[in-house]
């Protein structure tokens, strides 16, 4: 029986996108267990990657908050991809020039706020099993299966911080 | 530019060299559009990097080279005005805004107001809630006021507290005027979601009845009017306690009349709220929560 709860660790920047940006269309890259570490034994979740354990993206995107490391390559790869992403949505059509400058100027900014992280929290039975696609092998980092929500709309889930648990190392 | 790319205009080039970085980023090894397929194989090529390679440093080269291209294509963003557009939206990520609070609320705090500073700093830099108002999108509606919430967590669950902001933003500068402790024992917040709603469960718990413009209430979010002098408290007569009270409020002008108006009008009976803060007596090493600096800027 699949998991009743989907998990999935984003920067609260990617809230931010989704809901000004986006019309409210959340994406999100969904892992059936919060930490693939503790799945049941003999569960595919133990054969998730460990680079997509939400747990795992969760903490360690964390610390590097806590530790506002200039150097972060989490931080670095989520800076990269927010700019690749505003480039293919402007090319699209979807965000104008001003929208484009201010994801790019948000991005290039020295906050450390935008990149705190939040895990959404996302009962399985609200989505409709068809929008929930199976991640293909070759984009996996494991065998373990992962999961893709489209146009996720705020009303399904929920965004958990769970900052106040976890001090800094 | 990479020649498969070279009949397009220039946004529809970045976009398709935008998508091959991601694909190449993401490790995915065959893109479903030919054409992105083609741009990875000629980046490959341009880096003499066979079709084989898939080792990370390999792909974060193609996906460099990608994002090179596509800067390329694109006009430089205006980043300072995108900036200052979001700062005037309350768009701006919170931490980014330069702090001042205004002495009224210092004072409030009294020798207290160091630690009050950084819980106060703390809770914009990282609230749990925020709520901005402005640039006036309707008539009698507050401008340009943001509102920050944050719960802070102490050694002992019953001292836990939540702090409310209530700041006017100015460009890239957010003037504190109001900043509030919320203990859940001593504030009904049942069904609260906003932080305007926790500010409205503060005044009545705190705040005395004030009588502007002919309404009555706690809490006024705009008046049509300046605050006058003689502000009419309606309170009850208790004679033996002495009565300290702060009207506070900020000013804005109508953005049709230009006539000044006042936002968030609140009259707190400050003795009450600081026999709150010295009963709970939270002290800097009672707070769990990390208080959270200014980003610092790069060298």
């Amino acid at each position: 029986m699949p998991n009743p709860l989907l998990y999935s660790a984003n920067p609260w920047f990617a809230t931010e996108i989704a809901s000004k940006y986006r019309g409210g269309d959340y994406f999100a890259w969904v892992c059936e267990y919060f930490d693939t570490d503790h799945a049941p034994h003999g569960s595919a979740g133990t054969l998730i990657a460990p680079s997509s354990n939400p747990r795992k993206i969760y903490y360690d995107l964390l610390q590097e908050y806590y530790a506002q490391e200039e150097h972060s390559r989490i931080i670095r790869d989520h800076k990269r991809t927010f700019r690749r992403l505003a480039k293919k949505w402007l090319a699209d059509g979807e965000i104008n020039d001003d929208q484009f400058a201010e994801i790019v100027a948000s991005v290039n900014a020295i906050s450390w706020r935008i990149w705190k992280p939040v895990l959404y929290i996302i009962p399985r039975m609200a989505i409709d099993p068809g929008r929930i696609k199976e991640v293909p092998r070759s984009d996996r980092a494991g065998y373990g299966p992962e999961l893709q929500i489209i146009e996720l709309q705020r009303e399904e889930f929920d965004i958990v911080d769970l900052s106040g648990l976890v001090p800094p190392t | 530019m990479i020649k498969a790319l070279e009949s397009l205009d220039r946004k529809t080039a970045a976009g398709l060299l935008a998508r091959a970085a991601l694909s190449v980023a993401y490790a995915s090894t065959s893109p479903d559009d030919k054409l992105v397929r083609k741009i990875i194989e000629a980046a490959r090529n341009r880096l003499g990097l066979s079709k084989e390679a898939s080792d990370p440093e390999s792909l974060e080269r193609i996906a460099g080279l990608l994002d090179e291209e596509s800067d390329k294509l694109l006009p430089e963003p205006n980043t300072t005005s995108a900036l200052f557009r979001l700062a005037e939206r309350g768009d701006l990520p919170s931490d980014l805004y330069e702090i001042n609070i205004i002495h009224t609320v210092a004072d409030v705090y009294r020798k207290h107001f160091p630690l009050e500073e950084d819980i106060i700093k703390t809770t914009i830099r990282a609230p749990t809630l925020e709520q901005h108002y402005g640039p006036a999108r309707k008539p009698h509606e507050p401008v340009m006021v943001s509102l920050f919430l944050r719960s802070f967590r102490t050694r002992w669950p019953l001292k836990d507290f939540s702090v409310i902001v209530v700041a006017q933003r100015n460009g890239f500068k957010l003037d504190v005027h109001q900043a509030w402790r919320i203990y859940p024992s001593k504030v009904k917040l049942d069904g609260v979601r906003m932080p305007v709603d926790w500010l409205r469960r503060f005044a009545n718990s705190y705040g005395y009845e004030i009588e502007l413009g002919g309404k009555t209430g706690h809490l006024f979010l705009l008046t049509d009017a300046p605050i006058p002098n003689n502000v009419v408290l309606r309170q009850k007569a208790e004679p033996r306690r002495v009565e300290v009270t702060t009207i506070t409020y900020l000013t804005q002008a109508d953005p049709n009349t230009k006539q000044p108006e006042a936002a968030f009008v609140i009259a707190i009976d400050i003795l009450k709220y600081q026999q709150t803060l010295d009963q709970f007596a939270v002290k800097r090493d009672d707070i769990l929560e990390r208080f959270v600096p200014p980003p610092q800027p790069k060298d």
